[in-house]
């Protein structure tokens, strides 16, 4: 491994070069790191097979047209500022899954108290990944960070919401998982059928709303996309 | 070292490779294969990379005695190949024996075949490629066709010890959280692919390998060939399926052209990482 530092958009990244074969960057600013991410992806480089994004790495997958110069084409990316100041509503049903009790055990809070801190928070998605369409949010209160579950559980229903230490997650696809899940939401965020399939970029805001079963049950029959709901 | 003699030439028989790239600017052809989907075909069941010399034939092929066994692949044009008095088809790996004589006649259905041996050929590379290009007397063999009498002479591929396949692996971005002890068993430890395994990760049982810590904070990056060290000590290859992020560290890693090798041990075999 051969490590450099580049500096981008007044940002100083350390690049770590994985015998041409892949590229890792790093930065200290967590934010900015995900903006350069998601521009480098837009940017479509020929000498990268694969972006992804995560708060503490961008992973560059290399193919054979890289060569060391490529570096310096990395400062043509563009960051857009105004596409990143969106905000997404999410509506949540708290239902009454059994993983509660271990949440209400970590946090010493109601369940009540545990969903108003939640709709407090300023979540906002950290990352893609795991599986498609799954969601990483950042932002989560100290106080709801329950450490994952040390036996994964062998299957967490697609939609669900869920907390897993610093994170909350939510699955968009039926799953293993080991993060306690509190809620269901009823939204479409995954559209395999599209491109990009899903419409949110890491960065983007997003508030959480408490809804009833009732609530919850229309948007699901609806197929309501969380675009359409935030329109 | 194995090696194989040329008794008849054929009409235009040569050293070709994939060609080389780049050098037009210098008035230098490309040269190498003059059908690529044959070529790959005859590199393809051998598994071999798509830059590996090979043997083109055209028109009329040559006759060829191995000294030593080989196992070869033929592809393109058929030139009604015989292995000793047994009729041989194209597209097929062929294991000859010590002695064994392959020979061909007139091209039908096509002009140009090819000749693959599983070995490194001992002959020079010419501005990185093996290509023959015969006006300038470069590459392949003495810069010019196979002749009655040259001897080729390859390496052999090491075979697998005991059914042992030996999977080349590289730092990854956790390799330092390896114990000492950790790094020195690497090169030793016999693994056994997991029942457990499936598309998204190649679960791997041996000997258990300690870290300083099994828990990335932060879920980062992963690729296919990425291999991780979860808390039991038991590494998994991640897969072409597998997740895009994950949280345990990221000891290794293998690169995508070796993942083929990899995905046909069977479940319950054996591999060794090899640290390159």
């Amino acid at each position: 491994m051969r490590s450099t530092s580049l500096r981008l958009f007044n940002t100083d990244l350390q690049v770590e070069n994985y015998n041409d074969d892949f590229l890792l960057l790093k930065a200290k600013d967590r934010d900015r790191l995900i903006q350069i991410g998601n521009a480098i992806y837009q940017q479509e480089f020929n000498f990268i097979d694969e972006v992804i994004v995560t708060e503490v790495e961008v992973c560059l997958k290399l193919n054979k047209h890289f060569e060391d110069s490529s570096l310096t084409d990395l400062e043509q990316i563009k960051i857009s500022e105004e596409a990143l100041a969106r905000t997404f509503r999410l509506p949540v049903f708290f239902n009454d899954h059994e993983d509660w009790e271990a949440v209400l055990e970590y946090s010493n809070l109601t369940k009540r108290a545990v969903i108003e801190q939640l709709e407090q928070s300023d979540l906002s998605l950290a990352m893609f990944g795991f599986l498609p369409g799954f969601l990483y949010l950042r932002g989560l209160p100290e106080q709801l960070q329950v450490p994952r579950k040390t036996v994964p559980a062998k299957y967490v229903k697609a939609k669900s919401i869920a907390i897993g230490g610093q994170y909350l997650g939510c699955y968009t696809l039926d799953s293993p998982g080991g993060w306690y899940v509190i809620g269901q939401m009823p939204l479409q965020i995954l559209n395999v059928e599209e491109l990009p399939p899903i419409q949110l970029k890491p960065g983007d805001k997003i508030k959480l709303e408490s809804i009833d079963q009732e609530t919850y049950d229309e948007l699901l029959k609806k197929s309501v996309t969380i675009i359409d709901y935030n329109a | 070292m194995p090696s194989l003699e040329i008794l008849k030439p054929g009409l235009l028989t040569s050293i070709q490779d994939i060609g080389r790239q780049g050098l037009s600017f210098f008035a230098i052809p490309r040269a190498g294969v003059l059908d690529q989907n044959a070529a790959q075909i005859a590199l393809l069941l051998l598994n071999l990379p798509m830059d590996h010399p090979l043997i083109e034939c055209t028109s009329i092929a040559p006759h060829i005695q191995f000294n030593d066994a080989a196992r070869i692949a033929i592809s393109g044009a058929d030139f009604n190949w015989k292995l000793n008095d047994a009729a041989v088809h194209p597209n097929q790996v062929l294991h000859v024996n010590e002695g064994d004589i392959l020979r061909g006649q007139f091209a039908k259905q096509g002009l140009r075949g090819y000749i693959a041996i599983d070995g490194a050929l001992r002959i020079n590379k010419m501005y990185n490629s093996f290509a023959t290009y015969l006006p300038a007397k470069m590459g392949g063999y003495q810069g010019r066709t196979l002749q009655k009498g040259d001897i080729l002479e390859w390496e052999e591929q090491p075979a697998p010890q005991d059914g042992i396949v030996s999977i080349s692996v590289l730092p990854g971005p956790e390799f330092n959280w390896l114990s000492n002890a950790a790094k020195d068993e690497l090169r030793e430890v016999v693994y056994v692919v997991s029942a457990d395994s499936n598309r998204m990760g190649l679960r791997l049982k041996g000997t258990t390998l300690t870290a300083s810590s099994y828990q990335l904070q932060n879920s980062a990056p992963v690729l296919p060939g990425f291999i991780q060290l979860p808390p039991s000590g038991q590494p998994i290859i991640v897969l072409q399926s597998g997740q895009t992020t994950g949280g345990y560290p990221r000891i290794l890693y293998l690169r995508p052209n070796d993942l083929p090798m990899l995905n046909q041990i069977p479940l319950g075999g054996k591999l060794r990482l090899n640290l390159m």
